[in-house]
């Protein structure tokens, strides 16, 4: 699971009222890719994020990687950050080269707990959580 | 070629083996769209699993697909509202006693209820919160015996979504 898709996940339940996020990661295994050599790759890498950048909550993004051992993130953006290429690229590297492979994610709500196996977050939840889900 | 360069976000619903999924992918790579995140779901972990390798031995780069495992996209609700370019969802669509819905097992992968609606029916108001506008489209499979014509009117009248039948083939 990466640090873009753990920025998208929350607990919807009807139990968590809305306040199912951030998930917090306690986190068994990591696996960080390489990042790319600068290149042809790393235009690709700079355009995606520049294109995601809207769509973060950025607070969340750096608690999350803080909790997966990575504390370079600043804790705001700005301007100038936004506009360089080597902020993006690292962003880039952040966001998508980092795996959390097992763990575990928490509701700060509630408390419920999402596993994380394999890389992948198992969302599954019983019936009767999911009849008042939010919209 | 235009509409698949300006694609942001990709959903798929229950991606079972990924193939729908993978297949968008690599059009939208020869199309040399590279902003795209494509995100999978589906109940069942061992087709999480096979989403992943299809995309893998696939060439679509595992950087922008994402894989979780759940119940419909009932995670990704707030964050990706108004946000889904294009969505598809092939659903449990066959009809079936009422106890065999509901596992996450491979009868997950078409048992649909009552008019084989159940699963569906629970998708339509997310589907509806996920769609970005005005150009946002779900690609949806149904057979007769879902009553496609009630689910049209359906999206038309409480979400005021056009429904437009686009392939139509003998099973």
């Amino acid at each position: 699971m990466r640090l873009l898709t753990h920025n998208t996940l929350r607990n919807n339940s009807a139990e968590a009222n809305g306040k199912g996020y951030p998930l917090k990661i306690s986190a068994v295994e990591v696996r960080v890719d390489d990042a790319s050599e600068v290149g042809t790759d790393s235009e690709r890498e700079i355009a995606f994020v520049k294109g995601i950048l809207d769509m973060l909550d950025w607070k969340i993004l750096v608690k999350a990687a803080a909790e997966l051992g990575l504390n370079t993130l600043p804790p705001t953006l700005n301007e100038n950050l936004v506009n360089d290429d080597n902020f993006l690229r690292a962003l880039y590297h952040v966001l998508m080269n980092v795996h959390l492979v097992k763990g575990m994610l928490t509701c700060p709500d509630t408390g419920r707990e999402f596993p994380v196996t394999d890389g992948t977050v198992d969302f599954t939840m019983e019936e009767d959580e999911c009849e008042n889900v939010r919209y | 070629a235009e509409r698949l360069a300006s694609i942001r976000n990709v959903l798929e619903i229950g991606s079972g083996t990924g193939v729908s999924t993978v297949f968008l992918g690599s059009m939208l790579r020869e199309a040399k769209n590279t902003d795209a995140t494509l995100f999978a779901t589906d109940v069942n972990k061992d087709a999480i699993r096979v989403t992943c390798k299809t995309a893998k031995e696939n060439g679509v780069d595992l950087d922008s697909l994402e894989a979780i495992q759940c119940d419909l996209a009932t995670p990704l609700l707030e964050r990706l509202r108004n946000k889904v370019d294009v969505l598809i969802f092939n659903p449990p669509y066959v009809p079936t006693p009422e106890s065999e819905v509901g596992s996450d097992g491979i009868e997950a992968s078409w048992a649909g209820g009552k008019d084989g609606r159940v699963v569906f029916d629970r998708a339509i108001p997310q589907i509806a919160s996920l769609l970005s506008w005005p150009n946002g489209a779900a690609y949806i499979i149904t057979v007769d015996d879902n009553k496609p014509e009630e689910i049209a009117k359906t999206m038309m009248d409480e979400y005021g979504i056009e429904v437009v039948p686009y392939v139509r083939r003998r099973a």
